[in-house]
């Protein structure tokens, strides 16, 4: 890689330069800025100042039992979801991570599959079946198990089998890509020094995967916390997850309450995002994926 | 690491179970796609494309696809070419700052969507362009540029700017160094781009929940609307479309995948 030419330009004519960098930068910066850093400011603003100023609208989610069941149900599913993910992620990327090189493309490209059908389709085919005439239901009834259908469909169960099958695919390609640059020279040096499997897994293995399942673990549950369609779809009146409650409090102009509520869950967030670039260097993702 | 031979089997087992969990789910909707029936009937009780026939028969179905790809291949050229502009700058012009902006452009992927859609709607509403083409364009850009940004810049920092600087000084202008020297190098990663791009206008909800309606009524928000209200599983053939559609394109990018990967194992 050779930049030395154009550095010199840059030194040569500094001014022009960010000039042209401007320019070149001001269709992006005019989009982002008007239609999504501005308006984010106006959320806070509203947030602090709707209906009247002050921080009221914070101290009513916080005080308010209603609210309070709103952010346990959000953080419990985002939670489990996780828990979720990481006990069914870990055995199918560890099973990658064996296969001869074939193979194992084959299983990534099953297992990632899912991110590209549309996520409504994907959450149709739970309501199919989940449903009380749906397909488990129907099995369970034609084999005489059942009288009556059982309620799969519109409660908590169903958001977090959704959740977790929608998130699954993203913590195994994390998984996956951590689990390939683990170097076997150390995991064999430590074979053929006497430990025991399990002692290898332990104290070699683990320590050298955990990055990844932490990263892991924190994308999915920074993603599960912000999920709006499918709580939507798949859980029942009683399920008002963070996302749901902003939605309609806006349909009902509420918009302080909503607002505050929006900034709960950003700060929440990028609280969780921080700890996640603090761990995880998404660089070494792509160089932990392709040693392999 | 691998295990023993009965923790390898049974791995095995694990691996092949939660594989299954991934992607039979999604299967389900093509059998129930095919049934004359309103409910899913196993076994069914003969083969019907009336759901087929539902959705290609709809006028409110058509449009509502027609719009999403139209949306999608509008998103896809505006965040390409702006993430393409603003990668050039980030990469050849500035220096001080680069951090800011890519903070910037990056932030709608890590901003929740339903913060974001609120956030937009507010401002739509002020401007006018709720409920239309445009400020569905705008909304799905802004989400797709921090992909668009990151893989074109990625890009652009390993092509080898030495041949460019060399046709330069031959006397070649800035915009035919660009194009010869430059452009291919880079082509890729405007393809996956602009791929990208669609995808994420081609599925986004949340913000058209809020910013799109009647007239702009997109296919995922007609899915959506239609979850909520109706059980017909013309439903089930709209998804088993997109399973097509998904699945043939997966096997050929598999197969070529493939084919690249054994071609020079045996020279």
């Amino acid at each position: 890689m050779s930049r030395g030419g154009w550095r010199r330009r840059t030194r040569r004519r500094p001014y022009r330069d960010s000039l042209v960098g401007l320019a070149l930068l001001l269709p992006c910066l005019v989009v982002v800025l008007l239609f999504f850093a501005y308006p984010l400011i106006g959320v806070f603003v509203r947030s602090v100042s709707d209906p009247a100023p002050g921080i009221s609208n914070y101290v009513e989610i916080f005080s308010s039992r209603a609210f309070r069941n709103i952010l346990r149900l959000t953080v419990e599913v985002s939670l489990l979801t996780t828990v979720g993910c990481l006990v069914l992620g870990f055995p199918v990327a560890w099973y990658i991570t064996t296969l001869e090189k074939r193979r194992a493309q084959l299983f990534l490209v099953l297992s990632t599959a899912p991110l590209w059908v549309a996520i409504l389709a994907r959450l149709y085919a739970w309501t199919v079946i989940l449903g009380r005439r749906g397909l488990i239901n129907d099995s369970l009834a034609a084999m005489g198990l059942v009288q009556e259908p059982l309620d799969l469909l519109f409660n908590t169960r169903a958001i977090l089998i959704g959740m977790i099958h929608v998130m699954l695919p993203f913590m195994i390609l994390v998984l996956y890509s951590s689990m390939s640059g683990v170097d076997e020279s150390l995991v064999e040096s430590a074979d053929s020094l006497g430990a025991r499997p399990r002692q290898t897994f332990v104290r070699i293995y683990l320590p050298l995967i955990s990055p990844g399942l932490i990263a892991g673990s924190l994308l999915v549950l920074i993603m599960s916390m912000g999920f709006f369609i499918l709580p939507a779809v798949l859980g029942g009146g009683g399920d008002i997850t963070i996302p749901i409650y902003v939605q309609t409090q806006i349909r009902l102009f509420k918009w302080g309450i909503a607002s505050a509520m929006s900034m709960i869950l950003l700060i929440v967030t990028l609280a969780l995002f921080a700890l996640l670039t603090k761990v995880f260097d998404p660089k070494s993702v792509v160089v932990g994926g392709s040693r392999r | 690491m691998r295990l023993g031979k009965i923790g390898q089997r049974v791995l095995a087992i694990l691996g092949n179970t939660v594989v299954a969990f991934l992607v039979l789910p999604i299967l389900v909707v093509i059998p129930l796609s095919f049934t004359p029936g309103t409910v899913f009937d196993f076994p069914p009780d003969g083969l019907s494309l009336r759901w087929y026939q539902d959705f290609f028969g709809d006028e409110r179905w058509i449009s509502a696809a027609w719009l999403s790809i139209r949306l999608g291949v509008a998103v896809a050229i505006t965040s390409t070419a702006l993430g393409l502009l603003a990668a050039i700058a980030l990469t050849r012009y500035i220096k001080k700052g680069a951090f800011l902006v890519r903070g910037l452009l990056v932030a709608p992927l890590i901003v929740p969507p339903i913060v974001t859609a609120v956030a937009v709607f507010d401002i739509y509403v002020r401007v006018g362009l709720l409920r239309t083409f445009p400020g569905l364009v705008v909304a799905h850009t802004i989400l797709a540029l921090p992909f668009a940004v990151l893989l074109i810049e990625s890009a652009l920092r390993a092509v080898d700017f030495g041949p460019f600087e060399a046709a330069l000084s031959l006397g070649a202008t800035n915009r035919r160094a660009w194009r010869m020297v430059v452009l291919p190098g880079i082509t890729p990663a405007l393809v996956a781009s602009a791929v990208f791009s669609f995808l994420i206008s081609w599925d986004e909800v949340v913000l058209v929940v809020f910013i799109g309606g009647a007239r702009s009524q997109t296919l995922p928000l007609r899915m959506f609307e239609f979850i909520e209200t109706q059980i017909r599983p013309t439903l089930a053939a709209v998804s088993s479309l997109i399973v097509y559609v998904i699945a043939a394109v997966l096997t050929i990018a598999y197969l070529r995948y493939r084919r690249s990967i054994s071609s020079p194992d045996r020279t």
